[in-house]
């Protein structure tokens, strides 16, 4: 019985490298290389152990440029043809070192390379994916995957970009594959926060972070990287065991330093005379590497002849060494931690054979010795561990990387910082873009695909990480620059409908990765794993309010979610509280809606709310009886939380709960009876929901710390917001200025809203720009206040307090208004502004809860911390004095409110929330 | 056609941008870009450049520069575990306006020793690594690549 498990887990990885325009290029010779030093030798290592009945398991992530140019017709082709060029270089050799103590290697060559030719042309007929596809389907390989171009996540901005990554890396994976990838190499094993959430949405189960990744949890985790732990997605992370790096990977005393094993730096490439090599190279321009290397390492400046024999048993004996040290940490920490510790040792595939050349050979007598010397471990992957352990410990994991020093440097320092702002402004420009053609086909289609592929190789971390070691950087800088000019060119040729049809054919032609992409994986729309795919479903929504009961933003906020997923192809009923004057049942817009009708009046509240859930259950279980099924109850706020609870126990459904405030922050506390039983109401509602909707990650955080919720357990959307309702159509631009500016406020007279600093301001302002006036709407307790404050700063005249007004009322005030301003201490969302924005009317807000996050300092409104009028009176003055500037904000405002707080956006991230709700529970 | 595109990438996009990334847990680097309304609107005030150090929604400044001639910049020494936040601005009679903010970004907490019971049985196992290691041998050469 083994006491542990060894994971060994192989990267194969190579940029996108592919030059048709020139016979031979340089650096295709890097995909030659390691076909012909690594990844045959160990598709045939693989195969012979499998043909002699030794039953190992091994994981190999083949990053998706790798597969892509493993199965290109010229690549592969042009790889049989550097196969036939080193045999003829091996003919000459022996011929050359006939009589020499050279003669036997140069032999050794001549037969491996034939025998690997035949291999590749003959047994592979040159498709390597299909031969280690075969040995996936003989259970001794797991196969995984990785981001599409081996982008690195942690400098990878938007969510977008990085869930393109990984999307199109899993797409490919299953057009190649079949099923999807159960683990995903992250690239540099670089993570970075909701990196798990991404990789959750296409059912990957596993990923690998270095030592440091896992040490470092919150909390720590209590096995070290001797078990995987569990992130908040439930996706499992294992950690690199630090020894085996070292004893493989480390300078000074790694195997691969053994002086008995080849000397890699030396290559008859650079060696022979010109003329003599010159036909053998891959570039008819340069001296490079052939693979024909004649010595070992020595120890010495003069280096010995290379002894294959010797070279092997030295590979066993690291081998041996190598088990017999896992053997021993298995033993000691199954003892000292009392499980059954997970050994992972992960290395690059490209190492074995190319770098270490004996690598290959030590691999197979580790397996054959791991498989019949010793039971104290187990050679397994991370699937065969997760299988046998289905429980983790929880953990919360922050940036880090296998990289030098653990984190970005190596990506991000003075030699590649430069690519940043590019990248990351072609990412925004990609998803922008998708907001603008969400159904382009035809020559737009194919452009924006091809400016999707040139952006993904652009992204792709070997260019930052050539820049940083300085060899072929010529090379890297201008892939990178090429790839960002060709998605300049296109994306602007698609937004000035100037497709030059030529050029992207082209480009089609060269960039040739990822042949079946839908540049829609980059659309905010691209929801678990598809553009808006997926089944359409049947949602209950428990409300009580649904217009025309509107009491706050709650009753807007469910008409605008249902009326949207109604429009999405969703069947909603909506189940709310009766208002008098309305139909019990109405189809408004398409959503069913059952008014409930509550007897006696809202004086005795929370009876009236007991009765109005006995309703609702009563209401739902009336239409149960009919027939009426739904997938999912969705219920907001903790007014139906009894029904909720009782509906969802009753039926088995899942319920996805919103909550739009919590009465701790609306009163800053729970300081009496009412509030405590509404707290406690709230409290059951989170905890019985399988997923909780907060509008902001402020609100989350409110959320997940009152409750004691897993943050996991809550997502994250926004509130939409609706032009069409504010009067709006397209873009108007700002008010034309009077002598008398507008600043507009909006909301309830409360102290938490602020509107004492915008007073403060005011004469403030009025120094800079004179006819300046304050416009303050809505009623509350704190009016009288108000009045007063501005008598005593002597800016009574300036300000004008018409009340509460309706909504035409309000449009007409927002479109004369010059600023809109907000200074709350306390905002859980700040729809307001939101709907400042959508009316171009530039904002400056407080710098708190959630309008901290809807507003962007700078680029599209100012924000400033609470309670401070003088900073409050100068950024109000900057934008009335600054009419360029104010414009350019609200440019920037109206195109985030038509897309990330567009309604079609909201409801159809809610789906997909919806979606993943329904799949788990499905899977259970 | 191909080469007919152009062979260098723009200086920039015309579009206010500050963005603030890690590059490890103590280095932070900024990098931004001005439009050129809000160009002319910095015109004659003194450029700044601030990081701050974010804590529960309110932040403090911790370093200031004035980055003249230059698009980026690293900050250095910064916590390890801290949240913060960059912003552009302009410095007024001594106070400091900031016209662009980043998003805040989190500094990873640094590497920490696992220490899962007595550090001396640890070190046990250390000694058996080398004395094994000693046992069977790994001759020293040094890999200069990997």
């Amino acid at each position: 019985m083994a006491k542990g498990y060894l994971i060994l887990v192989l990267h194969a990885h190579l940029p996108f490298v592919r030059h048709p325009e020139e016979e031979r290029f340089l650096e295709e010779n890097w995909f030659y290389q390691a076909v012909t030093e690594c990844y045959l030798p160990l598709v045939e290592l693989f195969d012979r152990l499998v043909r002699e009945g030794v039953r190992f398991r091994i994981t190999l992530s083949l990053s998706p440029p790798l597969v892509t140019m493993l199965t290109d017709e010229l690549l592969t082709r042009r790889c049989a043809a550097h196969l036939d060029r080193l045999l003829r270089l091996a003919e000459a050799e022996k011929r050359r070192t006939a009589g020499t103590e050279f003669y036997q290697i140069a032999l050794m060559y001549e037969e491996r390379l034939s025998r690997y030719r035949d291999l590749f042309v003959n047994e592979y007929q040159r498709n390597l994916v299909a031969g280690f596809a075969s040995l996936q389907d003989r259970r001794v390989l797991e196969i995984i995957t990785t981001c599409a171009t081996h982008g690195y996540l942690p400098l990878i901005r938007g969510r977008e970009a990085q869930q393109a990554q990984i999307s199109v890396g899993v797409d490919l994976y299953r057009r190649h594959f079949g099923n999807g990838p159960k683990g995903f190499w992250l690239p540099e094993c670089g993570y970075t926060q909701g990196v798990d959430e991404l990789l959750s949405v296409y059912g990957i189960r596993y990923f690998f972070l270095d030592t440091h990744g896992i040490l470092s949890a919150s909390p720590p985790p209590p096995y070290g990287v001797f078990a995987p732990v569990r992130t908040g997605a439930g996706v499992a992370a294992f950690g690199r065991d630090p020894d085996t790096s070292r004893q493989v990977w480390d300078r000074q005393i790694g195997y691969p330093g053994d002086y008995w094993y080849r000397e890699y730096y030396r290559d008859i490439g650079y060696e022979l005379p010109w003329e003599y090599i010159e036909p053998f190279l891959p570039s008819a321009r340069v001296r490079a590497d052939t693979g024909f290397k004649y010595h070992r390492i020595t120890g010495s400046e003069v280096k010995e002849p290379y002894a294959p024999d010797v070279a092997r048993q030295r590979a066993s004996a690291h081998a041996e060494h190598f088990l017999y040290q896992r053997r021993q940490q298995v033993s000691y920490w199954a003892g000292r931690l009392g499980i059954e510790p997970v050994i992972v040792s992960p290395y690059d595939a490209e190492l074995f054979g190319h770098w270490w050349y004996e690598g290959p050979q030590w691999l197979e007598f580790l397996i054959r010795k791991a498989c019949h010397n010793q039971d104290t471990l187990l050679l397994a992957t991370p699937s065969d561990y997760l299988a046998d352990h289905s429980e983790q410990e929880p953990a919360t994991l922050s940036l880090s990387s296998w990289g030098d020093g653990g984190y970005s440097e190596t990506w991000l320092n003075p030699s590649n910082d430069w690519i940043y702002r590019h990248t990351h402004h072609a990412e925004a420009r990609m998803v922008e873009l998708c907001d603008l053609y969400p159904e382009a086909g035809g020559l737009l289609g194919r452009a924006l695909d091809q400016a999707a592929r040139e952006l993904l190789l652009a992204q792709s971390s070997d260019w930052a990480f050539i820049l940083r070691t300085g060899s072929t950087a010529e090379y890297a800088t201008r892939r990178l620059k090429d790839h960002l000019l060709r998605f300049n060119h296109l994306t602007d040729a698609i937004i000035d409908q100037n497709i030059d049809e030529r050029v992207l054919e082209e480009l089609s032609a060269v960039d040739n990765i990822f042949p079946a992409i839908d540049y829609r994986v980059y659309s905010r729309f691209w929801i678990n794993g598809a553009y808006r795919a997926g089944l359409p479903l049947k949602i209950l929504i428990l409300s009580w309010e649904y217009p025309p009961r509107i009491v706050g933003g709650l009753g807007r906020h469910v008409y605008d979610l249902s009326r949207e997923l109604v429009r999405q192809g969703n069947e909603v009923t909506v189940v709310t509280a009766g208002v008098q004057e309305s139909l019990p049942v109405e189809a408004v817009e398409g959503v069913e809606v059952y008014r409930v009708p509550v007897e006696g009046g809202e004086g005795e509240f929370l009876e009236w709310v007991t009765r109005l859930n006995k309703g609702m259950v009563r209401e739902v279980d009336r239409l149960w009886n009919q027939g009426k099924r739904f997938d999912l109850i969705h219920g907001h706020d903790w007014l139906i939380e009894e029904a909720a609870g009782k509906i969802a126990a009753q039926t088995g459904l899942p319920l996805v709960v919103t909550v739009h405030a919590t009465e701790y922050g609306r009163h800053r506390g729970i300081h009496n009876e009412l509030q405590c039983c509404i707290h406690a109401a709230e409290k059951r509602l989170v905890h019985s929901a399988v997923r909780v909707i907060c509008c902001s990650n402020y609100m989350a955080g409110e959320v997940s710390r009152l409750f004691d919720l897993q943050p996991g357990k809550i997502s994250v959307v926004p509130n939409g917001v609706a032009p069409e309702v504010l009067g709006i159509n397209g873009w108007r631009g700002l008010a034309p200025p009077t002598g008398a500016p507008v600043m507009l406020f909006l909301g309830r007279l409360v102290p938490e809203k602020g509107v004492q600093d915008l007073i403060r301001a005011l004469p403030l302002v009025a120094e800079h720009v004179p006819g300046a006036r304050a416009v303050i709407c809505g009623h509350g307790p704190y009016e009288e206040e108000i009045r007063q404050l501005a008598a005593e700063v002597g800016v009574a005249g300036r300000v004008h307090l018409p009340g509460f007004v309706d909504g035409a009322a309000r449009n007409r005030l927002l479109q004369e208004a010059d600023v809109a301003v907000f200074p709350s201490h306390y905002e859980p969302f700040g729809i307001v502004a939101l709907e400042a924005m959508a009316a171009q009317v530039p904002v400056v807000v407080g710098d708190t809860g959630g309008l901290s996050e809807v507003v962007e300092h700078g680029i599209d409104g100012f924000k400033v911390p609470p309670g401070h009028p003088d900073l409050l009176a100068r950024y109000i003055g900057e934008v009335l004095k600054n009419r360029l500037l104010a414009e350019e904000l609200c440019r920037r405002a109206w195109r985030k409110v038509r897309s990330t707080y567009n309604w079609r956006h909201i409801a159809a991230v809610t789906w997909g929330i919806y979606h993943q709700v329904c799949e788990v529970r499905g899977e259970k | 056609m191909l080469g007919d595109l152009p062979v260098e990438l723009p200086a920039g996009y015309g579009e206010n941008t500050l963005v603030l990334l890690v590059q490890n847990c103590s280095v932070l680097f900024t990098y931004w870009e001005v439009s050129a309304a809000s160009r002319e609107f910095l015109k004659g005030k003194e450029l700044a450049l601030r990081l701050c150090s974010v804590n529960n929604g309110s932040s403090s400044p911790c370093a200031v520069v004035s980055p003249c001639l230059t698009q980026s910049w690293y900050f250095r020494k910064v916590a390890p575990g801290r949240r913060y936040r960059s912003e552009l601005g302009w410095r007024e009679n001594g106070e400091f306006y900031p016209l662009l903010c980043s998003e805040a970004v989190d500094v990873p907490p640094g590497k920490t020793a696992w220490v899962p019971g007595q550090a001396q049985e640890a070190e046990k196992e250390a000694g058996s690594f080398t004395e094994a290691f000693e046992t069977i041998g790994v001759s020293s050469g040094i890999l200069q690549n990997r």
